[in-house]
């Protein structure tokens, strides 16, 4: 069974259409990112799936059940992280918690959880005079408290720093170890490599591209870039390339699906003619290449 | 209801009264604001006696009046102001997304509100008391209850739609304040208005008057009637009507840009 089910799924809002037939489904215990950017209708779909708003027509099942029905029964099995912080700021964090924990039927023990999001020295501290990161993870924790089976994160790292974008992501494995299903949406490529099993790309409300990280887009299977440096007084037509190679201010960069079998015979050439050929790289494109091109933002 | 339901109401109410009481704004503007009034009023009118009411000591009405007027802050300012500046900053549609049903959150949040009504009555009473001469005919205490948990129903009421009404945060001070102030003034909180006069026959008809009144009236040492009928159904009638609009116009989100 899928954890989420989205299928044609339709939202617009007035005459704007967000969301144009997204089909998707989340496996049960993994990360599944949707990756767009900003206006993409990612935060829509999120919306319609954690029952915040409804689906204009498609299919949509969370957790087997429609979200737009699903009530408290379903509630006690999601849980949610917001784009904005949420939390009522006269309470300590452990009183946060202890609140929160007693709406769910089955919750984790408070103490866990602010060792897992690393409050232990701040248990007792109002929420009011903790720090914006650390108000951030006070909200992850109240979203996981009640131990769901699955978890909606919103951009759960737009605007952190370096350091606290690596304690989320290290905090999202440790959730997902703990067997929750994550469906999170970010505009960083670094982020959905790093974290998730699947990445669904969408722009301008519609899905461009299914699949895990490394072979998204068709990536394991697009070409490769060999690049280096023009040996000096040659012309690259003096070289063994093959056709549509460009030459720019002295670099020669080769498109090609064979790398293997173009770096031998540019290397056994340098070696017999005894002409060195300086700075050779050879590169896969990277989730990024693969994004931009998908998202008609190539240079 | 289940038992477990009613322990989640007394339990969302006791985390309401731990935040309350711990927000500077919610605890002075409501807790120590009628004491203030109270201080200056009933120093002030110590001496005076009010003519249209048979001569009684004017602080015999001031100070149920005052009470009346902690009743509404604590009810209608608090719940309206506590109301958009949850629904703003998002903490509403958190909560929604939990299992936590809407209605304890509305319920606790009402329960939270009348509780802090009586704590300030309370406390104007006892003062009233001690500092100025208040005669208590302790026999009407049971209908001093019902009056105030009727009128704090109705406030409260009030207090849910008018906040769901304003559009944001910045607006919220302004609408609530301007809607408060000239009711509390006009209905005669803080200085008795003669029954006879304009003023008091149109504010008749408003919520505020009507429940200071039927207030008054347990503490009239002159009153053959506790209660009066006309003025409790003016309120219960605002009440209910605020209620059932409020239904319609509540957010549980800030409106959308």
């Amino acid at each position: 069974m899928s954890a989420v089910i989205v299928e044609r799924m339709r939202k617009s809002y007035g005459t704007v259409e967000a969301v144009r037939g997204v089909s998707f489904t989340v496996k049960p215990g993994e990360v599944f990112a949707l990756l767009g950017p900003n206006g993409a209708g990612k935060t829509t779909t999120l919306g319609v799936l954690e029952g915040y708003r409804h689906r204009d027509s498609g299919r949509v099942e969370v957790l087997g059940t429609d979200p737009a029905i699903g009530g408290r029964a379903l509630r006690e099995r999601i849980g949610i992280v917001l784009q904005d912080i949420a939390v009522q700021r006269y309470l300590t964090v452990r009183e946060a918690l202890t609140r929160t924990a007693a709406y769910y039927p089955r919750p984790r023990g408070v103490d866990e959880i602010i060792e897992l999001v690393g409050l232990d020295a701040r248990a007792h501290t109002r929420v009011r005079r903790l720090s914006g990161g650390q108000q951030r993870r006070l909200d992850l924790a109240l979203a996981v408290i009640g131990r769901p089976d699955l978890l909606f994160l919103d951009e759960p790292t737009t605007g952190f720093d370096p350091s606290a974008r690596r304690e989320a992501w290290t905090l999202i494995r440790d959730l997902r170890a703990l067997g929750t299903t994550i469906l999170l949406t970010t505009h960083y490529m670094d982020e959905a490599q790093a974290l998730a099993d699947r990445i669904a790309v969408i722009a301008d409300g519609e899905l461009l591209a299914l699949g895990p990280p490394e072979t998204i887009g068709g990536r394991n299977r697009a070409e490769s870039v060999v690049r280096f440096a023009l040996p000096p007084d040659m012309e690259p037509a003096g070289l063994p390339l093959p056709d549509g190679f460009r030459h720019d201010e002295g670099v020669v960069t080769v498109r090609t699906a064979e790398p293997v079998r173009l770096l031998y015979t540019l290397t056994a050439w340098s070696i017999r003619t005894d002409v060195p050929i300086d700075g050779l790289t050879v590169t896969r494109p990277s989730l990024e290449d693969i994004y931009l091109e998908l998202t008609g933002k190539a240079g | 209801m289940s038992t477990n339901t009613v322990s989640l109401v007394l339990r969302e109410t006791r985390w309401e009264q731990l935040t309350f009481w711990r927000n500077p704004a919610a605890a002075i503007f409501t807790g120590a604001f009628p004491v203030m009034f109270l201080v200056i009023l009933g120093t002030l009118n110590r001496e005076s006696q009010i003519g249209f009411y048979g001569g009684i000591p004017a602080n015999q009405y001031l100070v149920p009046a005052i009470i009346s007027f902690s009743v509404m802050s604590a009810c209608y300012t608090a719940v309206a102001m506590q109301l958009v500046n949850r629904r703003e900053t998002g903490i509403l549609k958190r909560t929604r997304a939990t299992p936590l049903p809407s209605w304890v959150v509305i319920a606790s949040q009402i329960l939270n509100s009348l509780l802090v009504a009586l704590l300030v009555s309370l406390l104007v009473g006892a003062l009233g008391i001690v500092f100025y001469d208040l005669r208590v005919f302790w026999t009407r205490l049971p209908l001093f209850l019902l009056i105030m948990l009727l009128g704090g129903l109705s406030l409260a009421a009030l207090g849910m739609l008018v906040g769901s009404l304003v559009p944001n945060a910045d607006a919220a001070p302004g609408i609530v304040n301007f809607v408060f102030f000239p009711i509390v003034f006009l209905s005669g909180a803080f200085y008795p208005i003669d029954p006879a006069s304009t003023v008091a026959q149109i504010m008749r008809w408003l919520p505020l008057r009507p429940f200071i009144l039927s207030m008054f009236r347990l503490f009239d040492p002159r009153a053959d009637s506790l209660v009066d009928a006309g003025d409790l159904l003016v309120l219960v009638f605002w009440g209910i009507g605020a209620a059932v609009l409020a239904a319609r116009v509540f957010r549980w989100e800030p409106r959308a840009e």
